[in-house]
């Protein structure tokens, strides 16, 4: 492919709602794009005012010009302040060369003229204040049709678009590959320990500063400790290290080798850095945005990246895997698993799942992907290239729509919970052998719940159909569906559940006329009884079904209609009084004959009509004992029912689920993305081959292939040697975790406007070495965290001071805040609350929407669970208020670099936050337990143990007088009171909350 | 170029002087200078303010214009007809007409049309300046609540509060700059209210949820002991440890903040609670608002607590509805309920402010993220309408007794005069005395604003 020329507009985020007509769209992806230009030109020389008629010339200062003036000039012509869109309206030249979208008018074509368009509001809402009258919209148009005759000439000012000079801009520094350096000469050679000593000694001997001091090493194992695994170093940790003597001053003796391999085996490692990593991809476990979805497979993800830096996964197969991994060869289902559940990264971000125009909602979740890719992996800043050529980088427009295309060939969001309202792809992950067992043996359980609650009802309803029986036992016969005899095919029903007995008997509409049922009772007594029939009536049953009664008298033809329920207790209807000899010489026959909806047969019921049947029955005292036993039975199998329904419910939910992951896959159609002019969907200009940046590329940087979407070749690309950012981006990002400072102080911007290398050649060989060592986090924080520079001092030097304040030359050791998680991690494992176990999920139990958009409570979340505080739930806009209070990265965006606050919700959260008293008592209550001769206020022997817990050191003369004169001050207290504001105190105070 | 410069002041030049109160000081000298971006300088007025604070209403859900601003004739002749014209896509509303089931009348010497709804206010209607051309970005409640909050539909960008707080901080050391009041917590919660990339500091402080006040009371700000004298001890302590930790490290700015954050801290402790406290106000007033009363109390507290926090030196306060007047079915219910809820109390705040001659400098701003359709949904409902609909400004520099705009004879379409939200945000921003093109943060390689390329000051409704 040939190299792409790219344009710059003049106007840059024009402000205003203008006609924007975007020249360089067109032109960017145009590989004739100078030529293009040339012909504009020739075009706007060749046209001259003397062709125009009279008549149109005349026409024209009638209607058009005023128009032109009235609605179009305050922002597209001379006088404007900014011409708007580039575009210029007040000559002809003006026009025909266009603004941003290309040329405004085609003369004689007014429906493809982007002025026609945006003055019937179309394209463009021009003007902006309101849609011009009928009337004047068709002048227009007419002008347009007629050639747009314009006798204004005057030359309009072109707009001036320089290619971008790939090989100029690639002097830039970032976008040099990396190459590895010797160590600078120093001149006071005792001082490095490692080859980053000799980079950072000799750019501090070329500023004439001198390094700090060494830490003591118990600064230096509460620094290393928070770095590497971000909890404090408890007692018999810093007793064993602090009795290795001399060896443990020692930068990078055996006692600090041995405490490094110690922290880097640690799961609490992976632990602290998984959680960098995910301030980066942005994590969350719910969507947040306009629709606050619950994200119940993201804990797959953290999870995985914990693994990841624990495993220390080999750094460029994290980045493949978190973009590709679904397409990436895998060796075992374990493996497959993994690589998917990587993907999620790609799906993490908030999204506006409401977004009705479901088009827009794609390229702003592509928008979103590009933007996270670029600045997690790249520190790049991509998004701005989705309106126009980057401003200050060299990422022109077509570069963008190049990775926009490769995430729009992959799908990410498919199908709508609700209406309007967009889900995302949940992969089925596969299973270990135990797992499918663990999810069949549950599936058996709930079978078996799920017969037992069957037979349970069943029984409550023969217990429902002996109650009915007794209470009609004042001689009533009820013969049910069972008893009868059946003529033809009359399939049983338990549909409805109004009906006597099991079931209930339905002809399905089939063979008409050839199907009877035929009850024949057996009568005790002769003499009248009220016959009613049962049925389960409803809608689409017949309405006219025969019923022929037999009796002494002879018979009688009558019609039922079953459409509805019966009339009495919805079940029954009566049929009337006949005279039945005794025996079983009478019928009650139910005939199909002339029926069209559906016939049911489910009892008769036959009541003598003697003297004492009355219609309110008065049941002898043993009916009455035997109905009181019934209901007692029924109301004790109701209670089994709601029980046993209860369990299946609580087994569903809670039993375990077939494994699944957010995990990105290909799309159906592979497709090269439009270029959209100013980002706007309803402006689609030519297609960009899919691709990657050209800054970074040596070779080509478009993807040939049209199968896949090609996020592996994106991700190859990434990790390929010759990219120049994506070592020295992680390399920066882990020196930044060690020392507090990135040496490209914007960690997530390598771009122009990001800060420039404090120590240039140190990054670059560290980068290059980095991938000579495999990629591997844990070689390079083992590296650092050995090294003297690591292992200076905080402290103040008034010379170093006024000549760096900032410590860009790294004269001393930054002193360095303890993130959100830290703070509350610490004073849990002081406390001894601490449970250092992994967890899944913390969200398995909130609903499809974690928080309701108009719910006012707040509950489910699992805040109060005592895990790190990573495994605490990340739900989005509501977030756990430590978190945020301290800093917390925010998860709506790519955060490499937290920011530092001193608000005053800090100090609020520290003085008045029960949690934190809670555990202030707690600490005291066991340092009072610990040290013996604690029964006066104040002993030294706590005081001492209190810092040792919280800063790893003891107290000086001044804090231990404070402490002393406060703890006299309350001496009529409890001393667990009083103590337990001492600790909190301590907890609160700056020195916790830093790294010396 | 040079003239924007002389109106930027850079942070340090600031800090020595007092040109924005001392509150604003105090709220700078809490952060450590590392945090503030390289190439962000706070901006000054960029010319003289017509309103020193915003009062936003917000009536989450989207209130319906056509039965509350914007009188139709032709909608009430035309009900049950099909719509002329396409209706917007996307929506679940069929294309006929539905009339308003209210009247409508002349209100006030300005003879503003305000329907029956709205009794009291309709007293009002000389203070108030109805846009009627207003419209917004997005179909759904998410996208256009994010856009009234932070000029963006789809991004996450600084909402208005945090831009104001951030251009001009507080008036009060006891207080923060921008309070919001029962807040939604759907439909983009805390972003609505959040700072995005600008510093923490400008976030709002909360009050209440979901339209709710609750117990009104910002969290961790009480103390379970004596604050006066037990904590003051304990924290006598504590500053002693973190000055013997700064003596130590000689200069540290963010030690010192940290020192300044605990007693700002106390002092808010202090203040707050009585800023808070409603029961302060005189029986009156309170009947005024309705406080106490069934239908009105909740939102009345809050508008009497705005007032509290308005007078106390609160620069951006907003108050929110819950997301109450979503009408898709049982318009006539809902809305009668709805504007028996607000009506009274708002009338009682333009009262209130008035009558303690505040309303010159405070700007009030009323409306939804969107109005409701002519056409119907169901029997009875109204579905979203951000193609057209109302807002309105009141106090703070704005012509009163005036509407502005228009939409087309069925109130459907914003057709004359149109306002888009970025034009509204460039003129709250006007109004308070910021150019909204200068005020920006630069942030991963660009400067942004609150109306990011868009917005224009619609000088036509300012006085």
């Amino acid at each position: 492919m040939s190299k792409l020329p790219a344009f710059r507009p003049a106007q840059f985020c024009s402000s205003g709602v203008t006609l924007a007509i975007g020249l360089s769209m067109m032109l960017t992806m145009n590989c004739q794009a100078a030529d293009e230009s040339t012909v504009s030109e020739s075009i706007v020389n060749a046209s001259v005012s003397e062709n125009i008629s009279a008549d149109d010339r005349a026409w024209f200062e009638q209607h058009v010009r005023p128009l032109l003036v009235k609605h179009c000039y305050e922002c597209h012509s001379a006088d404007a302040g900014e011409l708007k869109g580039g575009l210029a309206l007040h000559n002809r030249a003006g026009w025909m060369m266009g603004g941003d979208s290309g040329p405004a008018i085609v003369p004689g074509k007014s429906d493809e003229s982007l002025l026609i368009q945006a003055v019937r509001y179309e394209s463009y809402e021009m003007p902006p204040k309101g849609r011009l009258p009928d009337d004047e919209i068709s002048i227009l148009e007419e002008w347009v049709q007629r050639g747009a005759p314009d006798p204004r000439d005057g030359d309009s000012e072109p707009i001036v678009n320089q290619p971008i000079d790939f090989e100029k801009e690639r002097e830039f520094w970032a976008f040099q590959s990396p190459a590895s350096h010797h160590p600078p000469d120093v001149l006071d050679s005792a001082w490095p320990r490692d080859a980053i000593d000799f980079f950072v000694l000799s750019k501090l001997e070329k500023e004439d500063i001198q390094p700090a001091g060494d830490a003591d090493p118990a600064t230096w194992l509460r620094r290393v400790t928070f770095d590497l695994t971000g909890l404090p170093p408890d007692v018999a940790e810093l007793d064993a290290f602090l009795g290795n003597g001399e060896e443990a001053t020692s930068v990078n003796g055996t006692a600090r080798q041995q405490v490094v391999e110690r922290l880097l085996a640690s799961e609490q490692f992976g632990v602290h850095w998984g959680r960098h990593w995910l301030d980066v991809a942005r994590y969350a476990d719910s969507n947040g945005g306009d629709f606050n979805a619950t994200f119940y497979n993201a804990w797959r993800y953290r999870n995985y990246v914990i693994n990841a830096f624990n495993d220390d996964k080999p750094f460029d197969q994290f980045v493949r895997e978190q973009l590709a991994g679904d397409l990436l060869p895998f060796e075992n289902e374990q493996q497959r698993g993994e690589q998917l559940v990587a993907t999620s990264f790609l799906m993490l971000g908030v999204k506006m799942l409401s977004e009705r125009n479901k088009d827009k909602l794609t390229m702003d979740v592509v928008d979103e992907q590009i933007d996270t890719t670029g600045k997690a992996f790249l520190g790049m800043t991509l998004g701005c290239a989705r309106c126009h050529d980057h401003k200050f980088d060299p990422v022109p427009t077509a570069d963008y729509y190049a990775l926009a295309g490769i995430f729009r060939s992959t799908v990410t969001l498919e199908g709508e919970s609700q209406q309007y309202v967009s889900t995302w792809v949940e992969t089925p992950l596969p299973m270990s052998e135990s797992e499918a067992q663990t999810i069949a043996d549950h599936a058996e359980v709930v079978k078996q719940l799920k017969a037992k609650l069957d037979s349970a009802k069943k029984n409550a309803q023969s217990l429902e159909q002996k109650i009915a029986n007794e209470k009609s036992s004042d001689g009533s016969i009820t013969l049910d569906n069972d008893s009868a005899k059946i003529v033809g095919t009359w399939p049983a029903s338990h549909v409805s559940p109004v009906r006597i007995g099991a079931t209930y008997l339905r002809d399905d509409k089939l063979e008409k006329g050839k199907k009877f049922v035929i009850w024949t009772p057996e009568i005790p007594v002769a003499g009248p009884y009220e016959v009613r029939l049962s049925y389960p009536g409803k809608d689409g049953c017949d309405k006219h079904v025969p019923v022929t009664v037999k009796f002494s008298g002879g018979e009688q033809r009558l019609f039922v209609d079953q459409s509805k329920p019966g009339p009495i207790n919805g079940l029954f209807c009566s049929l009337g009084v006949f005279e039945f000899s005794a025996g079983n010489s009478n019928t009650v026959t139910i005939s199909t004959e002339d029926t069209t909806g559906f016939v049911l047969a489910d009892a008769v019921q036959l009541i003598p009509q003697s003297d004492n049947a009355s219609s309110s029955p008065d049941y002898d005292e043993q009916t009455k004992q035997k109905i009181a036993s019934l209901q007692a039975q029924l109301e004790e199998q109701k209670t089994a029912i709601k029980k046993q329904e209860a369990e299946i419910k609580e087994a569903e939910k809670k039993g375990p689920k077939p494994p699944a992951a957010m995990a990105a896959r290909e799309a159906n159609k592979i497709e090269d993305c439009p270029i959209l002019v100013r980002g706007e969907l309803a402006h689609p200009g030519p297609k960009a081959d899919r691709g990657f940046l050209q800054i970074a590329s040596r070779g080509s940087a478009r993807i040939e292939q049209q199968t896949q979407s090609g996020r592996r070749e994106l991700a190859d690309w990434i990790t390929s040697k010759d990219n120049p950012l994506t070592a020295r981006v992680i390399v920066n990002r882990i020196w930044q975790h060690m020392f507090g400072e990135g040496l490209v102080r914007s960690v997530d911007n390598f771009g122009h406007l990001g800060e420039l290398p404090s120590h240039h050649e140190l990054l670059d060989t560290l980068a290059v070495e980095f991938v000579e060592n495999g990629w591997s986090t844990k070689w390079l924080v083992r590296r650092i965290a050995l090294t003297r520079s690591y292992a200076m001092a905080s402290s103040y030097q008034e010379t170093s001071f006024n000549k760096d304040p900032d410590n860009r030359w790294l004269w001393r050791a930054n002193r360095k805040r303890i993130t959100a998680e830290s703070l509350r991690d610490s004073l849990l494992k002081i406390s001894g609350d601490l449970d250092l176990t992994p967890d899944d999920s913390l969200v398995a139990e909130l609903g499809a929407l974690a928080i309701d958009n108009s719910s006012q409570n707040s509950s489910g979340r699992r805040t109060d669970a005592l895990k790190r505080s990573l495994y605490l739930p990340i739900v989005r806009n509501e977030l756990p208020g430590f978190l945020t209070t301290f800093d917390f990265a925010d998860p709506d965006i790519v955060t490499g670099r937290r920011p530092e606050t001193n608000v005053p919700a800090q100090a609020m959260y520290l003085m008045n936050n029960s949690f934190v008293k809670e555990q202030a008592t707690k600490v005291a209550e066991q340092l009072l337990k610990d040290v013996e001769n604690a029964d006066t206020h104040f002993n030294d022997a706590v005081c001492d143990a209190a810092f040792r817990r919280f800063l790893a050191r003891t107290p000086n003369a001044n804090e231990r007088n404070a402490i002393t004169e406060y703890v006299i001050s309350r001496s009529g207290e409890s001393p667990k009171v009083v103590w337990a504001d001492v600790i909190q105190s301590i907890f609160a105070s700056t020195e916790f909350r830093m790294l010396e | 170029m040079s003239e924007q410069k002389n109106l930027e002041i850079s942070r340090r030049h600031l800090l020595q002087s007092s040109a924005c109160g001392f509150g604003y000081l105090a709220f700078c000298g809490m952060n450590a200078p590392a945090s503030a971006a390289p190439g962000n300088t706070i901006p000054a007025p960029h010319f003289p303010a017509r309103a020193k604070r915003v009062i936003f209403l917000f009536m989450h859900g989207g209130p319906s214009h056509v039965d509350l601003f914007d009188y139709k004739p032709q909608l009430q002749k035309d009900d049950g007809k099909e719509l002329p014209f396409k209706a917007a896509p996307n929506i679940s509303a069929v294309p006929k007409l539905m009339k308003s089931p209210w009247k409508f009348d002349q209100q006030g010497q300005s003879g503003l049309w305000i329907s029956e709804l709205l009794p009291q206010l309709s007293k009002h209607a000389d203070d108030l300046c109805v846009i009627r051309s207003m419209h917004s970005r997005g179909q759904s409640h998410g996208q256009t609540v994010c856009m009234l909050h932070t000029g963006s539909d789809n991004f996450v960008r600084p909402s208005v509060g945090a831009w104001v707080s951030y251009g001009l901080g507080t008036e009060n050391d006891r207080l923060p700059a921008f309070v919001s009041i029962s807040p939604p917590s759907g439909h983009g919660g805390p972003r609505n209210y959040g700072t995005a990339f600008l510093p923490a500091r400008y976030q709002a402080t909360t009050i209440g949820k979901s339209g709710n006040l609750g117990n009104a009371r910002i969290e961790n700000l009480n103390s379970s002991v004596d604050p006066l004298n037990g904590q003051r001890r304990q924290l006598d302590l504590l500053q002693s440890l973190n000055r013997d930790h700064l003596n130590r490290a000689v200069s540290d700015p963010s030690i010192e903040g940290a020192i300044e954050s605990f007693e700002l801290a106390f002092r808010m402790q202090q203040s707050a609670p009585e800023v808070l406290d409603l029961s302060q106000e005189p029986r009156d007033i309170q009947d005024m608002y309705g406080v106490g009363e069934k239908t009105t109390d909740n939102f009345a507290r809050q508008c009497l607590l705005a007032r509290r926090m308005a007078e106390a030196g609160v620069r951006y306060i907003q108050v929110s509805t819950g997301n109450v007047w979503d009408q898709h079915g049982g318009l006539y219910d809902g809305h009668t309920k709805n504007c028996l809820a607000v009506d009274k109390p708002i009338s009682a705040l333009l009262t209130d402010l008035k009558q303690r001659g505040m309303l010159e400098d405070t700007l009030v701003v009323w409306g939804g993220e969107f109005g409701r359709t002519p056409i119907v949904q169901g029997s009875n409902g109204r579905d979203h309408n951000p193609q057209g609909f109302s807002m309105w400004m009141a106090g703070g520099g704005v012509k009163a007794g005036l509407a502005y705009g228009a939409t087309d004879d069925y109130g459907y379409y914003s057709v004359e005069n149109r306002v888009h939200m970025h034009d509204l945000h460039a003129t709250i921003l006007h109004l308070l005395g910021i150019n909204h093109m200068q005020l920006t943060y630069r942030y991963a390689g660009r400067d942004f604003r609150l109306t990011d390329v868009y917005g224009n000051v619609v000088h036509d409704v300012i006085a």
